[in-house]
């Protein structure tokens, strides 16, 4: 990408924090994480197999063919999941990471009075 | 022994991570499309005229949503819109304001792109979770 018709000081403090971010505790933390989590293939199998219950539950709810069996599968995947050391160790990162980037955009967004990540974000919806 | 390159890495303290904020916030304050933004909001706010018929574009907008919704707007209330909106854009401060606007989106959306380019990760995104809700 090319991002030359930036300001060249507004372009350095763009590097600058996108180069902290990345050695912030909670991303070094949520890419361990997500390293670990592809390392493991029954982690991501676990995974797989949950979001595949997922939508043939859906798929048979919107049919009006559910079953309790369909039920019970689907809850004892879930419980497999939230049991998984790995599986909760990415999730938990990732979503402390997703609190964190929101931390610092709201510090930006305060000193800009414009919420800096609405008005950054490439629309596609609304 | 496997190296962590993970491991490896300097973890930035809170402060530094804040500070680097800030002064990205300050430098995105000097820019030339947040400075034409500022003013022309500044200006558009002290239109009265223009915020009186923006406000009676508005307000028509408002009460005619559930005919907009089943898309069966009569024709003299269609007509009746976008006269109210034709009288809204032809005030020069609402276009120096939407080209302003539209200035600082792309701006920021390429400052956005660039952090999104380094995390790995949409950062726009991550922060806002839906526009819709």
């Amino acid at each position: 990408m090319n991002y030359q018709f930036l300001e060249p000081k507004m372009t350095d403090a763009a590097l600058n924090l996108g180069k902290t971010l990345t050695s912030a505790k909670e991303y070094v933390g949520y890419q361990r994480a997500k390293q670990v989590f592809y390392e493991d293939v029954s982690a991501r199998n676990l995974m797989a197999e949950l979001a595949k219950a997922e939508v043939g539950v859906r798929r048979a709810a919107a049919d009006g063919t559910i079953t309790p069996e369909d039920l019970q599968t689907l809850s004892d995947l879930q419980t497999q999941v939230q049991a998984n050391p790995v599986i909760t160790e990415f999730t938990n990162s990732k979503q402390e990471l997703t609190t964190f980037l929101q931390g610092i955009n709201n510090e930006i967004s305060q000193l800009l009075g414009i919420n800096f990540a609405l008005v950054a974000k490439h629309s596609s919806c609304c | 022994m496997i190296n962590d390159p993970i491991k490896e890495i300097n973890i930035a303290s809170g402060t530094e991570v804040k500070q680097t904020a800030h002064d990205f916030a300050s430098a995105l304050a000097e820019t030339q499309p947040f400075k034409n933004y500022e003013q022309a909001t500044l200006r558009f706010h002290q239109d009265a005229s223009a915020q009186k018929d923006m406000q009676e574009y508005r307000e028509k907008q408002q009460s005619l949503r559930p005919q907009m919704k089943k898309d069966a707007v009569n024709p003299t209330d269609q007509a009746e819109l976008e006269h109210l909106h034709d009288a809204w854009l032809a005030h020069a401060t609402v276009l120096e304001y939407l080209e302003a606007q539209e200035e600082l989106v792309a701006f920021c959306q390429s400052l956005g792109d660039l952090l999104t380019e380094m995390l790995g990760l949409d950062f726009p995104g991550t922060c806002v979770t839906s526009c819709c809700g």
